[in-house]
């Protein structure tokens, strides 16, 4: 059994908790039974709140998690890195799904990923990170 | 901080006035090297067990009492919304997550360290 450190949500998953999917609860609330950090990125959030959504249960949600990670400079060349081991991708969302794979590795102890995108996560992580599929 | 005995406001952190608005209760964590950014800080005293206390200087180590305490309550602060977030879902829609529901969920995190697609290039493309 591998010990999780982290629970890193994307943005289909943040989405998910939003709308209090029941499955996406019972992960806050096992984490927060644990202890085990849950964290956002800053792209996470970006992506989550572009468009129509109910912006005040976003920032509740939000504040309730205090902290928000962001994306360094380091992590931008670690997803670089990781862009051409994963066969060359391209385009704008590899770009963020690779800046938050980068975030994902650098996270205390163990991380699993919830995404819409776990293919994806497979070609840049595939192995150094749980990946569950939202 | 009620009992705060003495304020050092850092310096000034940037921020646009959205980002202010909507992240104003949060931090920015940083787990590893960047640029300096320093938060305003408050001192205060607590009063702890003897125990505890020494237990706290053991664990700080070479560090310092207040990153230690700064972090661990970040941490416990953290937690508490968390337990917040299921609380709110709970009071608004009347129901309960089951210890199925966290079962299942240790069985996802169990699984994901041996995630495989079925077919990788499908689910890319």
């Amino acid at each position: 059994v591998t010990p999780v450190g982290s629970v890193l949500f994307d943005s289909q998953a943040l989405r998910l908790l939003l709308r209090d999917d029941p499955r996406i609860l019972a992960v806050t609330a096992r984490a927060a039974q644990r202890r085990i950090p849950l964290h956002v990125s800053v792209l996470t959030v970006v992506e989550t709140a572009q468009g129509r959504g109910d912006r005040r249960r976003l920032d509740w949600v939000l504040s309730r998690f205090r902290r928000i990670d962001e994306v360094t400079p380091a992590d931008g060349f670690t997803a670089l890195d990781l862009l051409r081991q994963g066969g060359g991708l391209s385009g704008q969302a590899y770009a963020i799904d690779a800046c938050l794979a980068a975030l994902a590795l650098r996270l205390p102890g163990h991380t699993v990923v919830y995404t819409s995108d776990a293919g994806d996560w497979w070609r840049l992580v595939g192995g150094r990170v749980g990946i569950v599929s939202v | 901080v009620t009992a705060g005995l003495s304020r050092n406001h850092g310096p000034p952190v940037s921020y646009s006035p959205r980002y202010t608005r909507a992240m104003a209760n949060h931090s920015v964590t940083r787990t590893e090297g960047s640029t300096a950014r320093r938060a305003a800080t408050t001192s205060f005293s607590v009063s702890l067990p003897n125990s505890l206390y020494d237990a706290l200087k053991e664990a700080v180590g070479s560090g310092t009492v207040s990153s230690y305490v700064a972090r661990a309550v970040e941490d416990k602060m953290a937690n508490d919304g968390l337990e917040q977030i299921v609380a709110d879902y709970v009071a608004r829609t009347g129901r309960r997550l089951t210890e199925q529901d966290m079962t299942r969920v240790d069985r996802e995190w169990e699984d994901s360290f041996a995630f495989r697609p079925v077919d990788a290039e499908a689910t890319a493309a």
